[in-house]
């Protein structure tokens, strides 16, 4: 039987919640403090839990008559990857800014970044490398002029400044 | 006297420099708010180290310039790119943002701007008048008074999920869970990080707040890569323009809307800590609670730009007036200002407005002042912003992206949130797509550890769980939290037709509940209006089984 989207949240969450269970028991208990760091997140996931139940049955109840087609399949992850790909693309972008900022700093990492970005979703001609260079390097420039020279501002700083 | 006081402060707020460097702040703040990253409080510190060569009335007078066109910035990102540039307008983006997009940009930015505008202006007047009144009200609060107006707080994210109570309810205690991870508030106990250090610190609100909103919302608008290559808003910005005119007449025929509003804020920026981040949302919720349409809201309409607008700039007149008069910081922005009045050696306290009533008033005619500069500034200052709205989404996404990810570590100079940034900007994201509302999360989050803060000082002071039923105050905002609860279901029966005859009894019984606690309240004020309501929820409840007797 092919669950519905909600069914499947719900058992993740539910996951979720016994891993952070599991974690309250593993805080450190200390004596003479009036209210114990685990009680507060136990009174949480104990009405968390119950919600995320709710949910899953709730998906298990949509879950009948759908078309076992649209499951799990190899051209089903290939078809959610394209319909996507803009947002993946963005993310791993951003990913790879946070990794390279503290190496390679702001600066550079946030041009290189930028124009991977205008690359990525704008359109992808010759003519377009102008504007992206423009765009992020001056953009990229102008935050750290403003930042680090007009506002005193710590920003990211790489290998080479 | 007073009006002598006020003379003179007029005198001192209005000379040339001080003029100019209020117009600057007011600028800067606008500027600060509108880009989503830069928050009222950076744009605050930042104002910091500038004003001590200044004299004590033009270094405050240029932070509530900020402050004020801080607080009316934010909506400029929230109507015309749907980003809340503040967690002061979160609410703004529920209806300004529709608005826009149904092709009313100009009218939804007037009526966001002259609601700040009337909301300041209610709250400025109202307390130049009762500062001290209000003062003494703040006061009563303990501990108890606190968690429970927290947890009614709490009770209204399942009403501001829509159609979807169920997720709604689970992000908000999703938010409430990843609050605890982190150092414990009160003893610094290390939990939920697994081991990890780095989790050690927990996560800051504003990197999750951007992540949550700015991410999601760009990334959807760049999801399909035709849209795009288009520009944020379809309409010409040439052709936008603020609606002054339009915008004065909408709000001038919502009265109530504009004053309760005003109400929630000046109320909610006289409880310490709390801030423009909670009334926006809660006065929102109140709105679409006392409309007769609320299933309206979140479509654009004028009644939810009004009740976020003008609600968060009257919490920052009623955050004022805590500071003064009480030297208890209403929220981190007057923490920010108590710091750059003790560097000018002046210590705010209940004497604070006797012993120094040129410089209090003055605060009070600068916020007043503030607002009409503020008009002038977003008037001139939107042609600029427009330019911005024109511009490709793939190009605004990407620096906008680079922009928070610089604004989120200039908070504390740490790797380690803009990851958190990452983090909750694909959890946002994936909220978005699942259809979980993003609002509750963010709520869960800023106010999980205040409640958690005011429980365990309760708990320390007395584990007797009978004090929060005892406690006027605090047994007041439990009704409200009960109430709330029922109070959608209680909307749907009283649609339905044959729906079960109890029902019909809820709201004046509920009438009746409130009036309880305000009974135990010292004074005279507060225990007639005790009388007044329970004697109206009497009446009604006579009158209502009277019509169930005869049907």
């Amino acid at each position: 039987m092919r669950l519905h989207t909600d069914a499947k949240l719900g058992l993740a969450l539910l996951a979720f919640c016994g891993l952070m269970l599991w974690g309250t028991y593993q805080i450190e208990p200390r004596p003479y403090i009036s209210l114990s760091a685990a009680v507060f997140p136990r009174v949480v996931l104990t009405l968390l839990i119950p919600l995320c139940l709710a949910l899953f049955i709730k998906g298990l109840r949509e879950s009948t008559g759908l078309d076992p087609r649209g499951g799990i399949t190899l051209a089903n992850i290939r078809g959610t990857i394209f319909k996507y790909r803009t947002v993946i693309g963005s993310f791993v972008l951003f990913f790879l800014l946070v990794v390279a900022m503290p190496v390679l700093g702001f600066l550079i990492s946030g041009a290189l970044y930028v124009a991977a970005m205008l690359w990525l979703l704008g359109p992808r001609s010759p003519r377009q490398i102008p504007f992206i260079l423009m765009v992020s390097i001056g953009f990229a420039g102008g935050i750290y002029v403003v930042f680090r020279f007009l506002l005193f501002v710590f920003v990211p700083e790489g290998i080479f400044f | 006297m007073l009006f002598h006081n006020i003379a003179v402060a007029f005198e001192t707020v209005f000379a040339l420099q001080n003029l100019l460097l209020m117009t600057a702040g007011v600028l800067a703040g606008i500027v600060a708010a509108a880009i989503p990253g830069i928050t009222i409080t950076l744009a605050i510190i930042l104002t910091l180290p500038f004003t001590f060569g200044m004299t004590p009335i033009q270094g405050i007078s240029t932070m509530i310039g900020v402050y004020v066109g801080g607080l009316s910035g934010g909506l400029l990102a929230g109507i015309l790119i749907g980003i809340p540039g503040t967690p002061a307008s979160v609410a703004t983006t529920f209806d300004g943002f529709p608005m826009a997009r149904q092709g009313r940009p100009g009218l939804a930015l007037g009526i966001g701007v002259w609601a700040s505008f009337f909301g300041g202006l209610i709250s400025a007047v109202t307390l130049m008048v009762f500062a001290p009144v209000l003062g003494r009200l703040g006061l009563e609060f303990g501990p108890w008074d606190f968690f429970a107006l927290i947890f009614f707080a709490l009770t209204i994210i399942a009403s501001l999920s829509g159609e979807s109570m169920l997720k709604g309810g689970i992000a908000g205690l999703m938010g409430l869970l990843l609050a605890c991870v982190g150092e414990e508030p009160v003893n610094g106990i290390a939990r939920l990080n697994f081991g990890m250090d780095a989790l050690r610190q927990g996560f800051d609100f504003l990197p999750v707040l951007v992540g949550l909103f700015a991410f999601s919302q760009l990334m959807s608008d760049i999801e399909d890569p035709a849209s795009a290559k288009e520009a944020l808003i379809e309409t010409h910005a040439r052709a936008v323009k603020i609606q002054h005119r339009q915008a004065i007449r909408e709000i001038m025929q919502r009265p109530l809307a504009l004053l309760r509003a005003s109400a929630i804020g000046i109320f909610i920026g006289l409880l310490p800590a709390a801030g423009e981040s909670i009334s926006n949302i809660l006065s929102y919720d109140q709105a679409k609670k006392a409309s007769k349409h609320p299933e309206k809201f979140g479509t654009g309409i004028p009644e939810g730009i009004i009740a976020s607008e003008a609600s968060n700039n009257a919490t920052a007149g009623g955050a004022l007036t805590m500071m003064m008069a009480l030297g208890i910081p209403g929220d981190l922005v007057t923490a920010i200002m108590l710091g750059a009045l003790l560097i000018h050696n002046l210590a705010p306290s209940p004497t604070f407005i006797t012993e120094q009533p040129v410089l209090s008033y003055g605060i009070f005619v600068s916020f007043f002042l503030a607002h009409f500069i503020m008009i002038a500034v977003q008037s001139l200052g939107l042609r600029f912003f427009l330019r911005l709205s024109r511009v490709p989404k793939y190009v605004l996404a990407a620096v906008i992206f680079l922009f928070c990810a610089v604004g989120v570590f200039a908070l504390n100079n740490i790797m380690f949130d803009v990851w958190t940034l990452f983090f909750f900007g694909v959890l946002g994201y994936q909220m978005r797509v699942f259809g979980f509302p993003l609002a509750p999360m963010v709520l869960g989050v800023i106010l999980g550890p205040i409640a958690e803060v005011n429980l365990s000082r309760a708990m320390a002071i007395s584990w007797d769980p009978v004090l929060f039923l005892v406690r006027p105050w605090s047994l007041f905002f439990l009704t409200l939290a009960v109430l709330s609860l029922i109070f959608p279901y209680w909307q749907r029966a009283v649609r339905t037709p044959g729906a079960y005859w109890l029902w019909r009894y809820y709201l004046p019984v509920s009438f009746m509940l409130m009036g309880i606690p305000l009974l135990r309240m010292p004074g005279y004020l507060r225990p007639a209006l005790a009388v007044g309501l329970i004697a109206f929820g009497l009446w009604r409840l006579v009158r209502e089984w009277r019509d169930a007797a005869m049907a």
